[in-house]
């Protein structure tokens, strides 16, 4: 349904509520490990990403401590380590799970959130890694050979944050996810895939991470993602698809690094965020009145930092719009990236002053 | 994960015999579970066992690691009659994509599966199934990616000569899974342009019946070029643009209709904006016959789009008339960048008319026109005040044209990061001084510096590149 965008009144959107966000999170774990739990035993494979969004989202609503306290850092850091396949050198979803590349991921992110790194063999890991390159770049999610974007992003950014990006070939990686861009500027799971919000950010996260962005057609994309804000004021994935929460994720980081994110509605975005959230038992949802789960949580909560609707003066803590980390912890570990200079109008970003900048690409 | 309203949830869950029925599948589930990785851990490999995965997998089908587990079992042992069949396997992945569509490691194995039974498996077959697949949901990308696949295998895409192999595999029609295994070679040279003739007819089919299938117009914009360059092999340059626009031709026929009926939805938008920008012609320093004819196509596209404008201008500033003014304003600086129409003020109207209405766009639009007036502006000469930091004073083109000097050149002073235009007055040449309102700027063999009612103020000449475009529009804004 497309509507002609109107301006919504902010004073219908509820407020931001983190504490009841916190409880949400906090009892999760126990939730989903209940032997009752239908949910838990059917998201048990991606446990490992589940801990990540919800140990994320805490990270962005507390400090580094405070949070690590909360979640348990100590029984988490001891699962995250028993997900470990010593044999091929990557992380599982769960325990008794087979390793691949996005749950490798969500380990570092977890590991690098707790300060943690070193108990892992990097040089395992690394290997596992640069093990699931491909010929053409690509990367494959597992041994078994699926190809997709994601991992591409996944592989980029784990060996980023062991500091071992030149293990692989990081040019053929790009020249890989530059080849699955799409006549509207886009990017898909593979070549001659349509594009898709999703796997554009895994897609421009990657060429940030390879210092290509050179290869984004950064006008083009700009606007057909802009163009995804439907006229309740959130994103949705695709041309005439639902608006969705994750998307104010997906989407905005991706402009960020491009440098355009004020061609969306902050304003109405940020509305639209909010009353996907579950005021009562906490956590957001995909939209409004829907049953919320910790991915959306982490999404619109990192919507609301991107947008500058939460600010670090209040309580919470910057997201990084390529690592999907707190700016903190991204500084501190030094991890670079590139963005695209800011278009005009866009205003100073401090958030991404430590990367390499660029101008765009001109037609 | 995604869509379950809270009101409804919370009604069902209150329920107690739903609660009971719940809890009994969940213990069951995770039996089912334990006793398959209780297998795994002693890497039984059965039909037993096979069947067991396929239980869990009915009710989970995103349970990655049972998927690897059946191709373990497949694998160790190829004998036949052995561990899992074709039948089992697009069995399996089938009941597990009714459930769930959108299952990425289902539509994996049953990749997997095809190329694993190639002998077995029937890529007709397949591709029918992607047929009813996306007659269930058009826009089920897995299902577009798997088909894909399935033409790479019908073109045997892995077994042809190198160029053309990279040709169709840039196209998207790639193996999509890494190391497969080798096809066998064709019986016969497979037919190439057919098999992409009949599926451009498959998303004109569906295209026709339902102008939102962005997915459809996406594998449009893939199998043309395709098409065009095997058509066209060995042909010249002017022969294959004149092909070219051909196809181009008969493409706005087909979003015409698309963009006149259903003017609000964005997926003909972004198509018809990208076949016109793929039609454009090699690139030259002169107006070749090529760009003459691209002009005149993309000439006539301005009537039925003005008309349409005024349609739907007619209810107000409607999204239709949003999406025909981008286009518009992209055809008419097109036309002027190409062959110098003198449409840009026509352009600039449109842009400003967006900016006015399109208020959420506004930075874009903004950035649009600030950038088309900064192609025409040319720093000329900078100066900073000596010491570094403090003032700049620097002479800025913006383009070129009738009218008085000072329309095009004029010189500025940037105080606190804002900008004043300096009034010019007169330039003595021969001692190198130029007066203005307010001051005096000297320059020479020895340096520059600016002499007004506060005393002197020594200035160092910069580089014109230095000039940041923030400072470059500060001035443009403060211009007239």
């Amino acid at each position: 349904m497309a509507s002609f965008i109107a301006p919504t009144p902010t004073a219908t959107a509820p407020q931001f509520s983190p504490d009841v966000h916190k409880q949400y999170i906090l009892q999760l774990s126990s939730k989903l490990s209940s032997p009752t739990s239908y949910e838990g035993a059917v998201t048990s494979h991606l446990r490992m990403s589940g801990v990540y969004w919800s140990l994320a989202s805490m990270h962005l609503m507390c400090s580094s401590s405070d949070a690590n306290e909360l979640m348990n850092s100590e029984d988490i850091l001891k699962w995250v380590m028993e997900c470990w396949d010593e044999g091929s050198g990557g992380f599982g979803g769960n325990v008794g799970h087979d390793p691949h590349l996005l749950y490798t991921l969500s380990a570092l992110q977890i590991l690098a959130m707790f300060g943690k790194l070193d108990a892992v063999d990097t040089e395992k890991v690394v290997g596992y890694v640069k093990g699931l390159q491909n010929e053409d770049g690509s990367f494959s999610g597992d041994e078994h050979g699926e190809i997709d974007t994601r991992f591409s992003y996944c592989a980029l950014s784990s060996l980023s944050i062991l500091g071992a990006l030149d293990s692989v070939d990081v040019g053929k990686a790009a020249e890989f996810v530059g080849s699955c861009q799409n006549f509207d500027g886009g990017f898909g799971c593979n070549c001659g895939a349509e594009s898709h919000a999703g796997q554009i950010f895994t897609c421009v996260a990657a060429l940030s991470i390879a210092k290509r962005l050179d290869l984004v057609d950064v006008d083009l994309l700009a606007w057909w993602l802009a163009e995804r804000q439907t006229g309740g004021g959130g994103l949705n994935g695709r041309p005439e698809k639902q608006s969705d929460v994750c998307y104010s994720w997906w989407i905005l980081s991706s402009l960020e690094i491009i440098g355009r994110r004020s061609w969306v509605n902050g304003e109405s975005l940020a509305t639209f965020i909010l009353k996907c959230q579950d005021t009562d038992k906490g956590g957001i949802a995909d939209r409004p009145d829907n049953v919320a789960d910790v991915f959306h949580t982490f999404f619109g909560i990192s919507g609301l930092l991107l947008l500058g609707h939460l600010k670090e003066g209040d309580g919470y803590r910057q997201v990084d719009s390529v690592y999907a980390l707190p700016v903190d912890v991204v500084k501190k570990l030094g991890l670079k990236a590139q963005v695209i200079e800011m278009g005009e109008g866009g205003g100073e970003d401090k958030r991404l002053a430590s990367y390499e900048r660029i101008k765009k690409t001109s037609a | 994960m995604h869509g379950r309203n809270r009101i409804e949830y919370e009604a069902k869950v209150s329920n107690a015999d739903f609660t009971k029925a719940l809890t009994k599948k969940v213990i069951n589930y995770t039996a089912l579970v334990k006793a398959c990785n209780a297998r795994k851990a002693k890497k039984v490999s059965d039909n037993e066992t096979l069947k067991l995965t396929g239980t869990v997998l009915g009710i989970n089908p995103d349970y990655a690691t049972l998927w690897n587990y059946r191709r373990e079992m497949i694998k160790s042992d190829s004998s036949p009659g052995a561990v899992g069949t074709w039948t089992t396997e697009s069995e399996i992945t089938n009941k597990c994509l009714q459930k769930n569509p959108k299952s990425y490691p289902s539509w994996f194995h049953r990749k997997w599966s095809f190329l694993h039974f190639v002998e077995d498996s029937n890529v007709q077959e397949e591709i029918e199934l992607t047929t009813n697949f996306l007659k269930l949901d058009e826009r089920n990308f897995h299902c577009w990616n798997y088909r894909r696949f399935l033409i790479s295998q019908s073109l045997s895409v892995s077994s042809l000569p190198t160029d053309l192999r990279a040709l169709l595999c840039s196209s998207g029609f790639a193996p999509q899974l890494s190391s497969p295994p080798p096809s066998p070679p064709p019986s016969s040279s497979p037919e190439i342009l057919p098999l992409l003739q009949s599926e451009l007819n498959f998303t004109t089919h569906l295209i026709s019946s339902n102008f939102s299938n962005y997915s459809a117009y996406h594998y449009r914009s893939h199998l043309l070029p395709l098409i065009l360059h095997l058509q066209t092999l060995g042909q010249s340059p002017a022969e294959t643009y004149s092909a070219k626009l051909s196809q181009t031709k008969e493409e706005l026929k087909l979003l015409q209709s698309a963009i006149f009926t259903e003017p609000s939805d964005q997926s003909s938008w972004w198509y018809y904006r990208h076949l016109l920008n793929s039609s454009s012609p090699p690139p030259s320093n002169s107006i070749t016959p090529e760009k003459k004819i691209y002009a005149e196509l993309l000439h006539s596209t301005t009537s039925p789009l003005r008309e349409l404008i005024s349609l739907e201008m007619s209810e107000g500033f409607t999204p239709g008339s949003k999406w025909a003014l981008n286009i518009l304003h992209y055809i008419l600086e097109t036309l002027d960048a190409l062959i110098g129409m003198n449409l840009g003020d026509d352009a600039d109207e449109i842009l400003d008319m967006l900016i006015l209405s399109d208020e959420d766009k506004k930075l874009r639009y903004l950035e649009i026109k600030n950038e088309k007036v900064r192609k025409k502006t040319e720093v000329l000469f900078v100066f900073q005040e000596r010491g570094g930091g403090g003032e700049v004073f620097l002479e800025v083109r913006r383009g070129r044209g009738e009218g008085p000097k000072d329309k095009y050149v004029s010189w500025f002073r940037i105080k606190e990061g804002k900008a004043s235009r300096l009034k010019f007055k007169s330039w003595d040449k021969e001692n190198g001084v130029r007066m203005f309102e307010t001051g005096a700027l000297q320059v020479d063999a020895e340096g520059a510096g600016w002499i007004s009612g506060e005393g002197l103020m020594e200035l160092v000449k910069r580089k014109k590149t230095d000039v940041e475009r923030d400072v470059v529009n500060e001035c443009l804004r403060v211009w007239d």
